[in-house]
């Protein structure tokens, strides 16, 4: 009997043992690199991605690819517009509903809605990447790494987040040359854009999210944050968030500008409140409306949006 | 004995009493708001354009506060005034017909019916401006009418015998509709928050078109109301001892059902589906007036436009210049002051 | 002579259940009618429809000649008032306002309430002994203090016909009583017809001048009490033997049902 027990503890050491040499090889495999490729200059270019690499998003998840994803799937529309515009149009294999720019992206298969991606369509084209939206989509982030998938969250909320999405999805796909670039090419157009208008006076804006019930983008919004830079001033500035606002603020208030989106209310729309009959940009015939598509996705386009925005702001600038 | 003629008086200065609150009420709501006006200023706006007495303003007011007393805060105000009146006066009938006293305006499913109306509206892009009565205004007010009278089809009202089964079918058709609407809701994502906001009930879009259709119709509704007070009462004691009264059950319930549920509709159909007020002033009112409708219904619906007016003002002053929708603050009041009734005023309470 | 209330070929369903059949009726002014019967026999389903308040399956009520379902129900209120055998007193409604309500048939819609029909309503409650507790709240009333409420709004509509469907059912004998006297007196005095359904037999014996006795919706038999009641009646109609004692002079009955097995009980002997 003895002997019995003697071969039982031996056994279950060996199991124990070999169970954590087994992470541990799995760990150990993580930094051992393969394939160097010799192509890139380190100092003047940016890196190649090795493969595997690691890569930690903006919702500080580190997330692990094994290759180079061949078939990406993205779930909102502004990661759509990035993935193209880092030239990976072609390894999409499945978008939102919503993902309409470019317009190949319209060819594209859909897997679901901004806020209901459809797991199992995504599943059943075996993406090797995912790239996701934000806390909406974290349930489906869950599932999809149950399966195996690897999932980056690329949500934005203003630039900075913007340029680390970038970075963080050029590293992750290896296109970090053509992440570097879009990136500089972002920051030098919106700072010239900024820089024309910088010193000019700023009209007094009012942004229109809905006219069914006067909602507006308030403080720390990235539509405040593209006013403030294109000359303007937010009249909704001392509230935060996307508020129902008091019209008789509005009016009070006299802005000189009123910018909309198609679906928040049409031009004539706005003109028909009564309300805001007398207020200098329904007299002025100053409302302008937008692109919503541009302005309200942080994405490659921002450069537009904030142009647009500049134009309808300051039109004396930008003949 | 003219103990009746005492009796009058006192009512008659209970009422007067009611309306003279009303107006203070009303001048008090128009001189505050988010804009910086100050009391003087506002009722100095709202007094020059009167003919002759006008004329003792010296001053000259800007226009854009003019445009904010004249334009935004007194047709507000009154449609708040309105909309309480007609909810008020709704719920009270209702309770004494279907008598129960948990039965709100919305209980025969005119508010589900509003609201489909003015999904459809929205959704179909009929809606997407403010043109003089908005277009989910109107769907609205055709969907209620629409679910009113369905419900009092199926229902078959009128027969004392099916006054539960008109309300079973309220809720049913309510359930339904209620379905539907998350059902288009799904499928019209970018729509949902429109919806969602109409549905929730607010005055913040008030101007005085939305006064063109639900001003009239809820005044005359519960003056129709007030006419049929004793039929009321009558019917409180039972369909058959009111009949032997006298009263024309069948057609005084179908009238009181048909002028009720057009009130509710005028006034969803303003303002979207604001709660506890149809609910709550009758229960109020009438530990004070007691249960004849000749005294609660007049005072039942004069206190619904005053607990309205403040519900409203709280309602864009509070966190000023952010608007909370005024069905919250009337849930915040009355939820729990309806629990306080139920507790501390079980007898006083209806019964069963 | 013509009768104040008639039925003729009167049939009646409820539901799908046909109740009454081809029954036939005729009742003449003043005097107290009670209508007698087991439960189930139709009582209350044929006061119902000599009210005007439910329309026959076939067949007609005539009120002093006219079709009773013809006539408007205002106009109806003013000469035939009914008091239900439930009363529901769920609001506070004091007992003034209640008898007032009695008026409603007299009031035109704009009209307030004249001194004539405060006289009328003081009247009704003191006939009832009501008046005492005229600002009280009927849901605070016992039972025979309510039903005496009940009675005076129906007095308050000044009918010539005072229905009652079991006014007595789940009162005191005291209680029993006085609305009894009570309904003798109105009909003695006031020259009112009073029609109502009791259960008590010896009740009915004390205090109508005719009774109608009901067996599955059919009409056994009605008439003067004296005239009608025997033995066989009660046994056929309520499948009890019973004994009946009458006082030849006084026409005094009384009827004492008899315990199987046994001889039955002596009614009371007439005292001197």
């Amino acid at each position: 009997m003895r002997k019995n027990r003697l071969i039982l503890l031996i056994l279950t050491i060996a199991m124990v043992v070999t169970i954590i040499g087994c992470s541990n090889q799995q760990g150990a495999g993580q930094n051992s690199s393969n394939n160097i490729s010799a192509l890139q200059d380190e100092q003047s270019q940016p890196a190649s991605s090795t493969y595997p690499v690691t890569v930690t998003d903006v919702k500080e998840r580190n997330v692990t690819l094994e290759k180079k994803p061949e078939k990406i799937v993205s779930l909102t529309p502004s990661n759509t517009e990035i993935l193209f515009a880092l030239g990976l149009g072609d390894s999409i294999v499945g978008v939102d509903k919503y993902s309409n720019y470019p317009e190949q992206a319209n060819s594209i298969k859909k897997v679901g809605d901004f806020n209901g991606p459809n797991i199992e369509l995504i599943a059943e084209l075996k993406p090797d990447l995912v790239v996701a939206g934000g806390d909406i989509q974290e349930d489906a982030i869950k599932k999809l790494e149950n399966l195996g998938i690897p999932v980056i969250s690329s949500e934005a909320g203003g630039l900075e987040d913007l340029y680390k999405n970038i970075d963080v999805l050029g590293k992750a796909t290896d296109t970090q040359q053509e992440a570097q670039e879009l990136i500089t090419k972002l920051k030098n157009n919106i700072q010239s854009i900024a820089q024309k208008v910088a010193s000019l006076n700023k009209p007094k804006v009012y942004f229109n999210v809905d006219i069914n019930g006067f909602y507006t983008a308030g403080k720390g919004t990235f539509i405040s944050q593209l006013i403030e830079m294109a000359g303007g001033k937010n009249v909704a500035d001392d509230v935060e968030g996307w508020p129902q606002y008091s019209v008789e603020k509005i009016i009070e208030k006299n802005p000189d500008i009123i910018i909309t989106t198609e679906h928040a209310g049409t031009i004539d729309d706005i003109k028909k409140i009564s309300a805001l009959k007398n207020i200098n940009a329904v007299k002025d015939g100053k409302i302008y409306s937008l692109d919503a598509d541009i302005i309200n996705r942080i994405g490659p386009r921002v450069d537009q949006a904030l142009e647009g925005m500049a134009k309808v702001i300051h039109p004396e600038v930008f003949k | 004995m003219p103990i009746n003629t005492k009796n009058r008086i006192a009512f008659g200065a209970y009422i007067i009493i009611l309306l003279i609150i009303l107006f203070i009420s009303i001048l008090f709501a128009i001189s505050l708001g988010a804009a910086d006006i100050n009391m003087e200023d506002a009722f100095g706006i709202l007094i020059k354009p009167v003919p002759f007495i006008g004329r003792i303003i010296n001053a000259n007011y800007d226009e854009s506060y003019f445009s904010i007393i004249w334009d935004i805060r007194l047709p507000r105000v009154l449609l708040a005034a309105v909309v309480g009146m007609g909810l008020a006066a709704a719920g009270t009938s209702f309770q004494g017909l279907l008598r129960n006293p948990m039965a709100d305006p919305y209980v025969l499913g005119v508010s589900s019916g509003a609201s489909f109306g003015a999904t459809l509206a929205i959704v179909s892009g009929l809606s997407s401006g403010f043109i003089g009565l908005a277009g989910s205004t109107v769907a609205a007010f055709m969907g209620a009418i629409t679910t009113m009278a369905a419900v009092y089809t199926l229902g078959n009202a009128g027969k004392h015998s099916s006054m539960v089964t008109l309300l079973l079918a309220g809720i049913a058709i309510s359930s339904f509709l209620s379905a539907i609407v998350s059902f288009i809701m799904v499928f019209n994502h970018d729509k949902l928050e429109s919806i969602v906001l109409w549905t929730m009930g607010s005055f913040a879009t008030a101007s005085w078109s939305s006064l063109y259709l639900s001003f009239p119709i809820i005044l005359i509704g519960s003056i129709i109301l007030l006419t049929m007070a004793r039929e009321m009462n009558a019917l409180l004691m039972g369909d058959e001892s009111a009949m032997h009264l006298g009263i024309d059950v069948s057609r005084v319930r179908k009238l009181l059902l048909i002028v009720g549920s057009i009130i509710t509709a005028a006034a969803v159909s303003a303002s979207g589906i604001i709660g506890f007020v149809g609910l709550i002033i009758p229960h109020v009112v009438r530990i004070f007036t007691g249960p004849d409708h000749r005294r609660l219904l007049p005072a039942a619906s004069i206190s619904g436009a005053i607990f309205m007016i403040i519900s409203d003002t709280l309602a864009r002053t509070l966190v000023a210049p952010i608007e909370i929708p005024v069905g919250i603050i009337t849930s915040l009041v009355g939820g729990p002051f309806f629990l306080y009734l139920l507790v501390r005023n079980r007898k006083q309470a209806y019964k069963g | 002579m013509s009768y104040i209330l008639e039925a003729r070929d009167l049939c009646c369903a409820y539901e799908e259940n046909i109740i009454i059949k081809h029954l036939n009726i005729a009742l003449k002014k003043n005097g107290m009618t009670g209508i007698l019967g087991p439960n189930g026999s139709g009582k209350t389903t044929l006061l119902r429809h000599l009210s005007g308040a439910l329309k026959p399956l076939s067949g007609k009520v005539l009120l002093d000649g006219v079709e009773i379902t013809s006539i408007r129900k205002r106009m109806l209120a003013r000469k035939l008032a009914y008091v239900p055998q439930n009363n529901g007193v769920e609001f506070e409604f004091t007992a003034m306002e209640t008898v007032m309500m009695g008026r409603m048939p007299y009031l035109k819609r704009f009209q307030q309430e004249t001194q004539f029909d405060i006289d009328a309503v003081h009247r009704a409650m003191m006939l009832t002994g009501t008046w005492k507790l005229k600002n009280r709240s009927i849901t605070e009333l016992s039972g025979g203090e309510l039903q005496r409420v009940m009675i005076a709004r129906a007095l308050a509509q000044q009918p010539e016909i005072l229905m009652l469907d079991e006014p007595t059912a789940h009162l005191d004998l005291q209680f029993q009583m006085e609305i009894l006297e009570l309904l003798r007196r109105l009909t003695d005095s006031g020259e009112m017809t009073t029609i109502v359904v009791l259960h008590d037999i010896n009740l009915a014996v004390q205090f109508c001048d005719d009774v109608i006795f009901m067996q599955n919706g059919n009409i056994i038999t009605n008439g003067h009490p004296q005239d009608v009641i025997t033995e066989k009646l009660i046994n056929d109609v309520y499948h009890v033997a019973v004994s009946i004692w009458r006082d030849e002079n006084t026409g005094a009955m009384c009827i004492a049902p008899i315990r199987q097995g046994t001889e039955g009980i002596s009614c009371l002997k007439q005292i001197g």
